[in-house]
């Protein structure tokens, strides 16, 4: 069988130097950049395909790609600058595009990813002129007319990016990434409901396309918070379970604590949940007495169990912990986590919607409240 | 159930795991699994070996021969005999601790500790998954050729999956012990991938990189013959003393002596 493209980066100073004569050794001269291309063109020599060797920064970055039959020069050429955009190295990019498009001013794929690059970079004028080029040589181009609608979008020009937004869906039905912008621009003009509807068809086609979950949940959020709050909730737990550590889940993470913040509101007749309050201030009085191992232990356990979601408003949930005795509700959990999350760095919210409890705890603690805790 | 019919090798080798174990073995379809595929064995409460699947498509048939190889490899262990790779605090805390200082500044206290856990689970998952997982592949590339077709694909993907773990950047995100572990396991599983798939350049990075002799190494002691009732136990461990990482862990008895 045959093997598919590979790329991968390691360090010069990482790269095994008993594989290279032994005069070529050194990393960062040009003799060891040599051996090193030789070496790569020798390791897949017998693959056929092509083979491109960087240096940068301390760093080989190599690629491999099969032969293609048909490989024109142009296409040549686009093989090579593929790699770079896709590490969006701009500048070295854009210099090739530029000329690949002087002698082709019609080639649609240099138009394309000239303007996807343009558009990057923040110069919309021009990748919105490129990529109407690339749709006017190419109108059944449904990619292109997405980028035409992004840039049009970024640009603020909200009737050009509607229709070639629209233009590409009535190419590909199924496009994915042009129904979530559609949605997005619906959503941001006002339009929620016609905006969920894109996002969802966006979803049905990429089901782990955060990026819609997420918006989806948003615009479910702001179109009626009572009536959607489960599906919202749903799809931002699936957000944060794709992206625990990035920017996606910490915005969905955010969006939770809102949904948390407005159930605790709702469920109380003074504005605060008098029994969270009470768990806020038992984990108060409980971390206190525990010195900082024994501290970091439970709130460790806690999040891990936390990591699976708190369902804070069902009464029935009940667990245990291996390191505090009991059964625990999933509110009295998140308001370990939470009161723990403050011990740790003060000026941090948690997300779960307890913040006003908490303080309100604080408050109690420091004029000696008597409530008694969950197990006292 | 499974609607993608399973190919008929793979029926042979599930009757196979029933034979030996006494109890059947289910396949099911579950499209939420983070894995492609995962192993339920029985219990006291199920009396039935659980194998899952995220996708109902061919590659399936693979993954289901897979898992029940590695399947029968357990149930070949005496019952009283079986344990389970369990954490060692002491080690999970040190790379906690380690992370924590890597990304002092840069992350919430909470966010690193979490990213720790998740580092340390992660390698042991590796640890008592990938010797294993070299035995079974190798035994269903001899047992069911009929499979290798599939077999190819699923190991060339899952090595195109771990190629980025060579990148540097890893480095300044995880403690040092910890990635050189992971990269010498992946290279293991890349230099064996390339071997029965017969392409060599799928180990052209960890080569490059400085893994070949370790991933060698690894993949000779996967082939030792084994000296105890629980060949994987004594391979883990061998793995683990290789990679230095012996005293992150312990066994504990699968099957406590009252369940027995």
């Amino acid at each position: 069988m045959g093997m598919q493209a590979t790329s991968f980066t390691i360090e010069e100073m990482t790269f095994d130097g008993t594989l290279l004569p032994e005069d070529s050794r050194k990393p960062g001269s040009a003799a060891f950049h040599r051996a090193v291309t030789d070496y790569f063109q020798q390791a897949y020599g017998a693959m056929g395909g092509r083979v491109d060797v960087v240096f940068a920064h301390g760093r080989i970055e190599v690629n491999w790609s099969p032969a293609t039959e048909t490989a024109t020069p142009t296409a040549e050429a686009m093989a090579a600058i593929t790699p770079l955009l896709k590490q969006r190295r701009y500048g070295e990019a854009r210099p090739l595009l530029e000329a690949l498009l002087e002698a082709e001013p019609e080639n649609r794929d240099a138009l394309y990813n000239l303007g996807m690059l343009a558009s990057d970079e923040g110069q919309l004028k021009e990748a919105r002129e490129l990529l109407r080029r690339a749709v006017a040589v190419d109108p059944s181009f449904a990619n292109a007319q997405v980028a035409l609608g992004v840039a049009a979008l970024r640009d603020q020009d909200q009737a050009e990016a509607r229709q070639a937004l629209e233009s590409a869906i009535e190419l590909e039905p199924g496009n994915p990434y042009a129904l979530r912008t559609l949605g997005s621009l619906l959503t941001a003009a006002g339009a929620l409901a016609a905006g969920a509807e894109r996002f969802r068809q966006a979803l049905a086609v990429a089901p782990n396309d955060a990026v819609a979950s997420l918006c989806l949940a948003q615009a479910l959020l702001e179109l009626d918070p009572g009536e959607h709050r489960d599906e919202a909730d749903a799809l931002l737990l699936r957000v944060i379970e794709q992206h625990p550590f990035g920017e996606l889940g910490e915005q969905a993470k955010a969006l939770r604590g809102q949904v948390a913040a407005r159930d605790l509101r709702q469920a109380s007749s003074n504005g605060l949940r008098q029994d969270a309050v009470t768990y806020c201030l038992d984990a108060l009085r409980r971390f206190q007495a525990m010195d900082h191992a024994e501290f970091m232990a439970v709130i460790s356990e806690v999040a891990a169990v936390g990591q699976s979601g708190l369902q804070i408003n069902e009464p029935g949930t009940s667990r245990s912990l291996k390191t505090l005795p009991g059964r625990w509700s999933d509110l009295a959990l998140a308001c370990l986590i939470h009161v723990g999350m403050k011990r740790i760095t003060p000026n941090e919210d948690s997300g779960l919607g307890i913040e006003a409890e908490y303080a309100e705890a604080v408050r109690l603690q420091a004029v000696g409240g008597t409530q008694q805790g969950p197990f006292g | 159930m499974v609607e993608h019919a399973l190919l008929p090798a793979v029926t042979r080798i599930l009757q196979r795991v029933e034979a030996v174990s006494g109890l059947p073995v289910a396949v099911a379809q579950e499209p939420g699994l983070s894995t492609l595929a995962t192993l339920k064995p029985a219990n006291k409460e199920r009396q039935a070996h659980l194998i899952l699947c995220r996708q109902d498509d061919e590659a399936c048939s693979y993954h289901v021969a897979f898992e029940a190889a590695l399947l029968l490899r357990l149930v070949e262990v005496p019952q009283e005999l079986r344990v389970n790779l369990t954490e060692k605090r002491e080690a999970r805390e040190q790379v906690v601790s380690q992370v924590e200082k890597l990304h002092k500044g840069k992350l919430p206290l909470a966010r690193a500790r979490e990213l720790g856990l998740r580092f340390y689970n992660g390698l042991m998952v590796q640890l008592r998954s990938i010797g294993p997982g070299l035995c079974a592949d190798r035994w269903l590339f001899e047992q069911a050729p009929e499979l290798r077709g599939l077999q190819a694909a699923v190991l060339q993907e899952q090595v195109q999956q771990n190629v980025p773990s060579l990148n540097p950047d890893i480095d300044r995100l995880a403690p040092a012990a910890v990635v050189k572990a992971s990269r010498g396991m992946n290279a293991a599983y890349a230099f064996q991938a390339a071997e029965l798939v017969g392409l060599p350049p799928l180990a052209v990075p960890y080569q490059a990189a400085g893994f070949e002799a370790l991933a060698r190494e690894l993949i000779a002691t996967t082939r030792e013959q084994a000296t105890t009732a629980d060949p994987d136990r004594e391979m883990i461990d061998a793995w683990a003393e290789k990679l230095g990482i012996a005293r992150w862990y312990t066994w504990q008895p699968a099957y406590p002596a009252e369940v027995c």
